[in-house]
């Protein structure tokens, strides 16, 4: 919240001190005085010393009349008299939601940076308080509104505000300047009227600034669900690579195994494990076993090998002929199953080429047939006829085909085609994915049955090394079946912790999944949430009750909607700014920002509740309606309004009838008076 | 051998059969085929003129991405002449007489076929949207018109004998 409570322009002369005191009040507050008395300098010094002149433009001249910055005229009894500003400042007291207040200084004319602004933390005009608190901030240079000493940073934690980030055209994101929030809280008088619903800023590149200093003002949850949004799909994006990074080492480490892990999600899930638990299998005598009952048959080898001596090659004899008999049986069956596993992968290697053929081979012609659908939906005027079904020469009916027209048969209608062809792809991207798939499983295979022959032939080497060798050695096979056994172990061993370990991570990006899954679907349906429709339909109704209070005549109120994507009042198919008289686009303007008001100062909105109108009533708006927006205006709560105008003096009769009672009548005065001499 | 009652149908009831619609290729729509040659001649043909020879072999070329790669090197002499193995696409005859038809093109001299001035305006019509026969376009635009009555011959020459 923020509240205007006092206003003093201080201008020295050489014919002595000029200026002007104002008080403000909740509520509405009108000043009254007739035109050039300077009405327009109080509310854009106002605005002057918030440091707000940007919003009206990059420049950095000072935004205030000749009288405040070079000379001023005054009149002595009728006489204009001319005096020379020497120097001059304008101070402000203001007021936030927890009574605080803060004075702020700054210098218009002279010696003193324009760029500075003395903050007292008290009321230090009209109660001499907090003269000691007096700090120097800066305006209108880079880190106003991010550095610890920058004058618009102080007054967003003043107002209580937290000012979103904002994306920018080329540039870095920026917090959302203030800049850009006053257009909605100020309207100056000799530009602000001409655009609804505001003259924004643009030079500095705000992306979308209307939406966003709505949105923001209102509360709305849009731009959070936006972001939202785009962080949600992110993780999903992050949590899909890592899933699959860590499913692609899972097969890795189950291939250094020659192993092959089932059960394996190709997609992320949000329960894990999955009801059938992936599992690491070895191939162990021609089957398929758990890696863990592998390692525990190895293990019991091993010990039962321990246990007994290693046999001299003449006491092994016998009992190793008779396994290298079986061994060669084994070997020799395992090297068919190789050989015909390695034909099957052959044949779905060739099928799935075809079939990706295929697939291209339809895509290209459906490229084409989506090309010609866009050349008949042209309908150029030259148009073949044959298009329509006719023979351009002899007019008789022509099928839509070039092939030989003997043969009776009837094309698809380019629709029905493309869906044929979209169909047919679906197919047989299907089959092919299948087919992949069995060549995947074909190359474990391979690769699991191929070591195994491996170790077979090592088997058998050994024991023909040992069935030749002196009868006393030791035998070779079974220290040599020690050795292998041991190493199998330990790299079998490493494998399944390193299994272990994926599964672990696999586990954590599955509470990852399912913690995105939940935020997923706590987004809402559409950009906006519930909350946000429920603010722009009482921001709606609001705006129509208004405009039909002020008469609006060149539209039908029902007719203009907030537009739910800008949040900006909508005719469909009217652009308003051209197509709408200009007193209308005036009422609507009134309505537009009254409206917002309303609806910001609610709980949840971030208006300031403060409302400053440089002369409303343009556009020679009739009587009526100007009237029906002071009682409007004046009917407002929990807010500040504060409306200047050259309105001929009958209008205070009707101010006291509606209960304003803040009304500064200047009568034929000038506002800008001397102070003493 | 079937005996009636196999069939497991009333006797009184009938057989119908019904012709479905059957799918072509887009090569095949009149318009797709007109288009493209309307492109070649607009494209890639001197004073929007070609020989028919010189239309069948760059129809070819243009029916796919392999063809427009063989044609590709063929023309910058990384293969012989005699690589390019192209047919005669009969659907670019029918083609033709309906395009002559439609007054998109016309007959010149005898043997030429060169593009009219309604022929030019429906292909301009088509290449406003820059997605449309982008492929083909592409295509006949990198070779220009480079390919001469000449050329063509020769590679029909060899093609023949």
């Amino acid at each position: 919240m923020l509240r205007i409570r006092h206003l003093l322009i201080n201008i020295n002369t050489d014919q002595g001190v000029f200026g002007t005191r104002q008080d403000f009040h909740d509520g509405l507050n009108i000043i009254r005085a007739e035109n050039y008395a300077g009405k327009s300098q109080v509310v854009q010094s106002i605005m002057y010393a918030l440091g707000m002149e940007g919003m009206q433009g990059p420049s950095h001249a000072v935004p205030l009349a000749h009288a405040m910055t070079e000379y001023l005229d005054y009149y002595v009894a009728g006489k204009k008299l001319n005096a020379k500003v020497i120097d001059s400042m304008v101070s402000i007291e203001i007021e936030n939601g927890h009574q605080q207040f803060l004075t702020v200084q700054r210098a218009i004319a002279g010696e003193r940076n324009r760029h500075l602004m003395t903050v007292y933390e008290g009321r230090a005009v009209t109660k001499k308080e907090g003269l000691s608190t007096a700090r120097d901030y800066f305006v209108r240079e880079g880190g106003a509104t991010s550095s610890e000493l920058g004058f618009h940073r102080l007054l967003t934690d003043f107002i209580g505000w937290d000012l979103p980030m904002a994306p920018r055209f080329n540039d870095i994101d920026c917090p959302l300047y203030l800049e850009t929030i006053f257009p909605l809280v100020y309207v100056e008088q000799k530009l602000g009227w001409g655009r609804l619903p505001g003259r924004y800023p643009t030079w500095l590149g705000i992306r979308d600034v209307g939406r966003r200093t709505v949105e923001f003002i209102l509360g709305l949850d849009a731009y959070a669900t936006a972001l939202e949004r785009i962080a949600v799909q992110d993780e999903i994006k992050r949590l899909r690579r890592e899933w699959s990074a860590a499913r692609s080492q899972t097969e890795k480490s189950a291939s250094a195994v020659m192993g092959t892990v089932r059960g394996l999600p190709v997609d992320p899930v949000a329960s894990w494990p999955p009801e059938v638990p992936p599992t690491l299998s070895v191939l162990q005598s021609a089957k398929w076993v758990p890696i863990a009952d592998h390692l525990k048959t190895m293990r019991a080898r091993y010990s039962d090998l321990q246990a007994i001596e290693v046999p001299s090659t003449i006491n092994a004899e016998p009992q190793i002929r008779a396994e290298l008999s079986e061994l060669e049986r084994t070997l020799a069956a395992q090297e068919h199953s190789v050989a015909a596993l390695y034909e099957l992968f052959e044949s779905d290697s060739a099928e799935a080429e075809s079939l990706q053929q295929r697939i291209d081979g339809i895509n290209d012609d459906l490229r084409k047939y989506k090309d010609l659908r866009k050349v008949r939906k042209l309908g150029s005027n030259d148009q073949p006829e044959v298009v329509s079904g006719h023979c351009p020469t002899c007019h008789q009916e022509l099928a839509d085909s070039l092939l030989d027209t003997a043969n009776r048969a009837i094309p698809m209608t380019v629709d029905q085609n493309v869906s044929f062809y979209e169909e047919q792809i679906q197919l047989f991207t299907a089959v092919h994915s299948n087919a992949i798939n069995n060549i995947e499983t074909a190359q474990k295979d391979l690769r699991a049955r191929r070591s195994e022959v491996t170790r077979l032939r090592d088997r058998i080497r050994d024991i023909r090394e040992t069935l030749v060798s002196a009868s006393g050695s030791p035998s070779i096979e079974a220290i040599s079946e020690r050795i292998r056994l041991q190493e199998r172990i330990n790299r079998v061993e490493t494998q399944q912790q390193m299994f272990e370990e994926h599964m672990a991570e696999l586990a954590e990006l599955a509470s990852g999944w399912l913690e995105v899954q939940e935020r997923l679907k706590a987004l809402p349906k559409g950009a906006l949430s519930e909350r946000d429709q429920k603010k722009l339909s009482v921001l709606q109704d609001s705006f129509h009750r208004q405009l039909t209070q002020y008469k609006m005549g060149s539209l039908d109120v029902s007719e203009v909607k907030i537009s739910p994507g800008t949040y900006e009042p909508e005719v469909a198919g009217v652009n308003l700014s051209a197509d709408v008289s200009a007193s209308d686009l005036i009422r609507l303007h009134w309505a537009y920002l009254l409206g917002l008001l309303e609806v910001g100062t609610q709980e949840t909105g971030n208006h300031p509740g403060l409302l400053m109108l440089d002369e409303p009533q343009q556009q020679s708006v009739e009587e009526t309606s100007f009237r029906e927006m002071l009682r409007h205006a004046a009917g407002e709560k929990n807010c500040q309004i504060i409306i200047t105008t050259s309105h001929d003096r009958a209008i205070d009769s009707y101010l006291k009838q509606i209960g304003v009672k803040h009304v500064a009548e200047f009568g034929d005065d000038r506002i800008l008076q001397r102070l003493s001499s | 051998m079937m005996d009636e009652k196999s069939l497991n149908v009333a006797s009184n009831q009938s057989f119908r059969f019904k012709r479905r619609p059957m799918a072509i290729a887009a090569e095949l729509r009149p318009d797709w085929k007109i288009g493209a040659l309307l492109l070649i001649l607009h494209l890639s043909s001197r004073g929007g003129k070609s020989s028919l020879r010189r239309l069948h072999i760059l129809n070819w070329a243009l029916r796919s991405s392999k063809n427009r790669a063989e044609f590709e090197q063929v023309r910058e002499h990384q293969q012989p002449l005699f690589s390019f193995q192209f047919r005669f696409e009969p659907a670019l005859g029918r083609a033709i007489n309906l395009a002559v038809g439609e007054k998109y093109v016309e007959w010149v001299g005898g043997n030429r076929l060169q593009i009219t001035p309604k022929g030019q305006r429906w292909i301009k019509d088509i290449l406003k949207d820059e997605s449309v026969m982008h492929e083909e376009r592409n295509f006949l635009e990198r070779i220009g018109k480079d390919i001469t009555e000449g050329i063509a011959t020769e590679m029909i020459k060899v093609k023949i004998f």
